[in-house]
């Protein structure tokens, strides 16, 4: 058993530290303590120092760099990265997990029983003879997490872990990490940049704001920290903290303990609050229905004879300068009827018919694959012969997306949001009328995707047709005139937004499943903007 | 028990055996058994279909080795017909039958040798010797599948973006694909140097570790073996095996006389049969079993508590 003892297994004093050439501090003056068997979590924007602080509390993993004051870590670490892809060192499962013991010198027995004990832990067992290629992403992320935790930490540390796995994923991997703590009683060190279902499960929060501790302390007053704050980081907060507040605010009735972190806290406050507020006016739904830009009928596909279909007759009616979301789960085909939709494969049976002239263009899953450059700036310009277009272009594609301070930058090292920014950018400079999106705002932040949700908007309202195939609902609900749900390889609904979300149960946004059957129409954080005091007049 | 669930070692020893019986003579007897117990194994792992996909490239190589050697060899008495000066003979036509028979039967155990050993079996084998290379064959089998899905990805994406590539631009882009895929790789390769280092690489202790065990039931099919492959090496070198192409076709009194060659021909025709006898030992020992099982007298009172089994067993 572990020492139950409050001593911290974690304390930094003044600490510091500078990258090598850089005058400003990534990390200031940081001071705090874990405790042991804490479960904390990291916050912060992008940028804010999260991943230089984890990787400096690692030992084999600690920035080059000056260091001042000091930080003590009292136990071995284990380290789990973002990316699920990357950080697979061999070829098939069995041998990734014994991997980190066949580095300790373990003898065979020894890493036989601890495979058995871990696969058996996560309920791996099934694929342990699996190459690892053949895993999915969140797959793959739970045998990082099984890999790391195979060798015993007393620490595990995980950097952003669920940024690039998909809403399904994401629950179970979360789901085994409170696992773990609960189970296990090891001190957990996470960095996050989204709040939902993480911050009910955490003990306690840093949040870390350019280099600095901003916030040190339990879950619920960090919320309030930040609902009493106008920083951007508000957005990362759970949709159903968020419309508590809104609802405290608008009625005047300050809460009674610290804020709602979890649906069912959410509802039964919201219950409380709702018989003072007027219902929000009925949004008007008449949209005048436009021009067909595209238009998919009984699309059929599968990769090769013999596997089995992926598309069963799947029909997609695509209306000029309007955002189609087409949401849908893992393996539902997504990508393959965006494929299917450019033209860059050809339906086993159907037909795409695309008005006359109009120029497509599609971003792929991996915006990585899209980049050569070394600098920003040069990858935009790289098609500039083939598109037909120059500098100026360039530069003023680049200042309407806020990208111009980053001209110099290697593509590589841009955040989630501004790769995708950029990606877009370049796709824009060959002028397309059609806009083909694949998973647009995966592993983005939310302040980011609030952007590139504007982004959008504006290409729409523009005359440009955008479809995106997309895991999230919150940005589907935020971003789009008409939404489908692809499911089983058919199209089974398309629906203008507002009635689609609201015609959903569970496959809804945050915001509808907190306010169901509480506050009637209530999609989007917008929504909640319109509610009004009762007896206040507009 | 199958061969193929065998321990590697036991998978090794029978091919390695198999080959060195077929190229060590040039007998008309060894390369026909060679050949049709190769063939049936292939047609065993592989199914009747694929094991016939072979045909196509063995009939023509055959055919060829036949044609090289009767142009090339006029030894022999038995003269076919004559072209010009060039007289082709029966033993030569033979000579280079046989040479066929016995290259198109190497082709087929090789191919049955990489359905039995995937690259886990063969690293099991190699991992305690070679711990290095084993795991740089690890990683590498990691990385191909990766990277062939990368450049498939920037393939599409850049033709997503662009349409079907042509003229001059078509070099442009494959540069491209080259150069994204070394910066991709690349950048992925430092996120996993940090990964490995993370798990105590660099502790510099490491010690290989194989999933395949050493049981005690590997011993008596690799004894079975050792036993016929030594008949067999016996048998040959007290002369069983010799066999004469030229000045005519003969087996010659010394190979005849005594147990030399009966003992080289049983011996080789059971090793060759080896994966043949594991199916039906296997299939044997269950029937046994299963007969055993219901003669059995299960003590009455597991059997009241047992919920009444159909043949087949539990579950």
């Amino acid at each position: 058993m572990k020492d139950q003892q409050v001593s911290p297994i974690i304390r930094a004093d003044g600490f510091c530290f500078t990258y090598p050439g850089e005058k400003n501090e990534a990390l200031k003056e940081l001071s705090f303590e874990v405790p042991a068997g804490a479960f904390l979590l990291v916050a912060g924007p992008g940028g804010s120092g999260k991943t230089t602080l984890l990787r400096a509390l690692k030992e084999e993993l600690k920035p080059a760099g000056i260091y001042q004051g000091s930080v003590e870590v009292d136990g071995e670490t284990g380290f789990v990265m973002q990316d699920p892809s990357n950080q697979i060192v061999m070829d098939r499962v069995w041998h990734e997990l014994a991997f980190g013991l066949e580095n300790l010198g373990l003898a065979p027995a020894a890493i036989e029983r601890r495979i058995a004990e871990t696969a058996h832990f996560f309920g791996i067992e099934h694929w342990i003879d699996r190459p690892v290629n053949e895993l999915s992403g969140g797959e793959m992320q739970i045998l990082n997490l099984a890999s790391t935790l195979i060798m015993n930490p007393d620490i595990l540390i995980l950097d952003e872990p669920t940024a690039r796995l998909d809403p399904v994923s994401v629950a179970h991997f979360l789901d085994l990490l409170d696992r773990i703590h609960r189970e296990t009683g090891r001190t957990l060190v996470m960095s996050e940049h989204r709040m939902t279902d993480v911050l009910s499960m955490v003990d306690r929060v840093l949040f870390l704001d350019g280099g600095r501790i901003a916030f040190n302390g339990k879950p619920g007053s960090f919320a309030g920290y930040l609902l009493d704050r106008d920083l951007p980081f508000r957005a990362a907060l759970p949709a159903a903290t968020k419309a508590v507040r809104r609802l405290e605010e608008e009625t005047g009735q300050s809460a009674a303990g610290p804020p709602s972190l979890d649906v069912p806290a959410a509802r039964r406050r919201l219950r409380q609050l709702a018989p003072l507020t007027n219902p929000p006016e009925a949004v008007p739904e008449a949209r005048q229905s436009r021009e067909v830009i595209l238009e998919a009928k009984e699309l059929f596909f599968r990769y090769q004879a013999g596997l089995p279909e992926v598309l069963k007759g799947a029909s997609l009616v695509i209306e000029e300068a309007s955002i189609h979301a087409v949401i849908g789960g893992n393996g539902s085909g997504k990508s393959t009827l965006l494929h299917l939709l450019s033209g860059l494969l050809d339906p086993v049976s159907g037909k795409v018919k695309k008005r006359s002239g109009i120029r497509t263009g599609l971003l792929t899953q991996h915006t990585q694959a899209l980049f050569s450059a070394d600098a920003l700036f040069e990858e935009l310009m790289e098609l500039s012969e083939l598109g037909g277009y120059g500098r100026e272009e360039v530069l003023g594609i680049m200042e309407r997306f806020g990208l111009e301070g980053l001209a110099d930058r290697h593509p590589y090292d841009l955040s989630g949001g501004e790769i995708q920014k950029a990606a877009l950018a370049k796709l824009l400079l060959l002028s397309p009328d059609l806009l083909l999106l694949d998973e647009p705002v995966k592993g983005m932040d939310s302040a980011s995707k609030e952007q590139f949700s504007d982004c959008l908007r504006t290409l729409a309202s523009e005359g440009k047709t955008v479809v995106l195939v997309t895991h999230d609902l919150n940005f589907s609900a935020e971003t789009a005139d008409t939404c489908s749900l692809l499911f089983d390889g058919r199209i089974v609904a398309t629906e203008a937004a507002r009635p689609f979300f609201r015609g959903n149960t569970f496959y809804t946004t945050d915001y509808a499943r907190v306010t169901e059957g509480i506050i009637p129409d209530i999609i989007t954080a917008a929504d909640l903007q319109k509610i009004r005091k009762a007896g206040h007049e507009d | 028990m199958k061969l193929k669930d065998r321990h590697p070692a036991v998978i090794l020893f029978f091919f390695a055996a198999v080959l060195v019986l077929t190229l060590s003579t040039h007998h008309p007897a060894i390369a026909l058994m060679s050949l049709l117990s190769a063939f049936l194994l292939r047609v065993r792992l592989a199914g009747i279909r694929k094991a016939a996909r072979s045909l196509p490239y063995l009939v023509p190589m055959t055919l060829l080795m036949i044609l090289f050697n009767s142009l090339f060899n006029d030894r022999g008495l038995t003269v076919l017909f004559s072209i010009r000066r060039l007289s082709v003979t029966l033993e030569s036509v033979l000579y280079g039958l046989v040479s066929g028979l016995m290259l198109s039967a190497v082709m087929l155990w090789f191919q049955s040798y990489n359905n039995m050993m995937d690259s886990g079996r063969f690293l099991a084998l190699m991992g305690r010797r070679l711990p290095v290379i084993s795991m740089m064959i690890s990683m590498i089998f990691r990385l191909i599948p990766e990277s062939v899905a990368h450049g498939h990805e920037i393939e599409m994406s850049r033709r997503a973006l662009l349409g079907e590539p042509k003229g001059r631009f078509r070099l442009a882009g494959a540069i491209r694909m080259t150069t994204v895929l070394m910066a991709w790789s690349m950048e992925n390769a430092i996120e996993t140097a940090d990964a490995m280092r993370a798990k105590a690489f660099d502790a510099g202790r490491r010690r290989a570790y194989g999933r395949i065990r050493r049981s005690a039931r590997d011993i008596p099919p690799m004894a079975a073996m050792a036993l016929f492959l030594a008949l067999a090496a016996a048998g040959a070198l007290a002369g069983g095996s010799a066999f004469l192409y030229y000045p005519f076709l003969a087996v010659p009194t010394r190979a005849r006389a005594g147990w030399a060659m009966a003992g080289w021909l049983t011996g080789s025709a059971a090793l060759f049969a080896v994966p043949f006898l594991a199916d039906a030992l296997s299939v044997l020992s269950d029937r046994i079993r299963e007969a055993r099982r219901q003669r059995a007298d299960t003590d009455p009172f597991v059997t009241a508590m047992v919920p009444r089994i159909k043949s087949g067993g539990p579950q």
